[in-house]
């Protein structure tokens, strides 16, 4: 597994962020997103879904209809797991399916940590986390080629962990 | 007695058309994307092909999984619908039983697999019995190799899961495996064949309560044991 992390010192560098990494998604991409309540992974969606040429606007957090479907170049599903309690909760709503349906275009998860046994082996992880009101930390982790590839061809001015 | 049935639960959605022991249609699409949205087409679809409407329906078969559990909702639902304004009865029919059942000619065990998602499977073991099928002991859910352990003897495997596991049931039963070609897989016909047969002993389901056949416990399970192992590598 290969990690770079990032820091950004506002919603919208968090969202620009979002949106290079959703230029550079292609069909099949599972972003798995992971913090705490406003940690920015709604935001850092928005960027992503910008990046798939989803206007920003359409975007908006499912956390009570748990999933949002968007169509830009590709089609986006965005999950919202936040009431998911357990994979028993999330297989009886149908994540497995969602995720199969989503191997045609991208699927976004918020709160992907609830759900990691129902993830494949391929898939970008991005942990958030909060260093300040404006500032956060954002460690991308790439399981699969697919993600180690999109890491590599990443550019900036961050700091690379490995 | 004419039946229809309905099934989205796998990844074929089959309508199939019966009168009596007749075959009158059996329609079978490839699910893909929003492919749901058609069943109520499919439906009609069959019905217009033989010049029935859904009055001279006289009971409904619906599949109620294991399989893909948004589809399986989503088939119920309709069956449900169905029973409800034609009051005609309603059987919830297994997709493992129905695949078995494809196959009751065949004399030796019969397994039909149902993809259940991250390579695992749904799964039963089945013995023709005169002109129908008996079930073996419970359904399973979760990995292949687990389901395989139990198999001894010369064994049928059928369902569109089959192919997935091709490999792996040939290294582990070696000349005991034998596979028959799905062909589209599933076919509505059977289901309704198969809910005849219980309407004929006077079953039917309740429309209220019928819910899907999740196997939700085995798989979670199975799916929590695959974390444990690659979070340990």
């Amino acid at each position: 597994m290969e990690k770079r992390s990032f820091l950004t010192g506002s919603p919208s560098a968090t969202q620009d962020l979002g949106k290079r990494i959703g230029e550079k998604l292609g069909p099949g991409s599972v972003v798995a997103l992971i913090g705490e309540l406003g940690s920015g992974k709604t935001c850092f969606t928005k960027g992503l879904c910008a990046g798939l040429g989803i206007p920003k606007r359409h975007v908006t957090s499912p956390s009570f209809a748990f999933v949002n479907e968007y169509q830009g170049g590709l089609p986006v599903l965005h999950l919202d797991l936040y009431r998911i309690e357990g994979v028993d909760m999330a297989l009886e709503l149908g994540v497995l399916d969602l995720l199969r349906q989503a191997e045609s275009g991208v699927a976004i998860i918020e709160w992907a940590d609830r759900i990691s046994a129902l993830l494949s082996d391929s898939y970008l992880a991005v942990n958030f986390s909060v260093l300040s009101a404006r500032r956060r930390e954002i460690v991308l982790s790439a399981f699969g080629e697919q993600f180690r590839r999109l890491l590599g061809e990443l550019d900036g001015d961050e700091n690379t962990i490995r | 007695m004419r039946i229809l049935s309905v099934d989205t639960s796998g990844r074929f959605d089959a309508v199939g058309l019966i009168d009596g022991h007749l075959v009158l249609e059996d329609f079978v699409a490839e699910a893909e994307g929003n492919s749901l949205e058609d069943i109520i087409l499919n439906v009609d679809r069959v019905l217009t092909s033989s010049g029935l409407t859904i009055a001279d329906v006289d009971g409904l078969a619906v599949g109620i999984g294991p399989g893909f559990w948004t589809g399986a909702r989503v088939g119920i639902t309709v069956g449900k619908i169905l029973a409800y304004v034609t009051n005609k009865p309603l059987c919830g029919i297994s997709s493992l039983d129905a695949l078995a059942y494809q196959a009751r000619d065949v004399r030796i065990l019969l397994c039909p697999l149902v993809e259940a998602g991250r390579g695992n499977v749904y799964g039963g073991l089945y013995r023709s019995e005169g002109e129908t099928v008996a079930k073996e002991g419970e359904y399973s859910a979760g990995p292949i190799k687990g389901l395989l352990e139990k198999i001894r003897e010369p064994v049928l495997f059928l369902g569109e899961a089959m192919e997935l596991h091709r490999q792996t049931i040939s290294e582990e039963l070696g000349p005991l495996a034998s596979f028959r070609d799905s062909g589209g897989g599933r076919r509505g016909s059977a289901m309704a064949l198969l809910a005849l047969s219980r309407f004929e002993r006077g079953e039917s389901d309740d429309a209220l309560s019928l819910v899907p056949l999740y196997l939700k416990e085995p798989l979670a399970q199975a799916l929590l044991a695959q974390e444990r192992k690659r979070q340990a590598q």
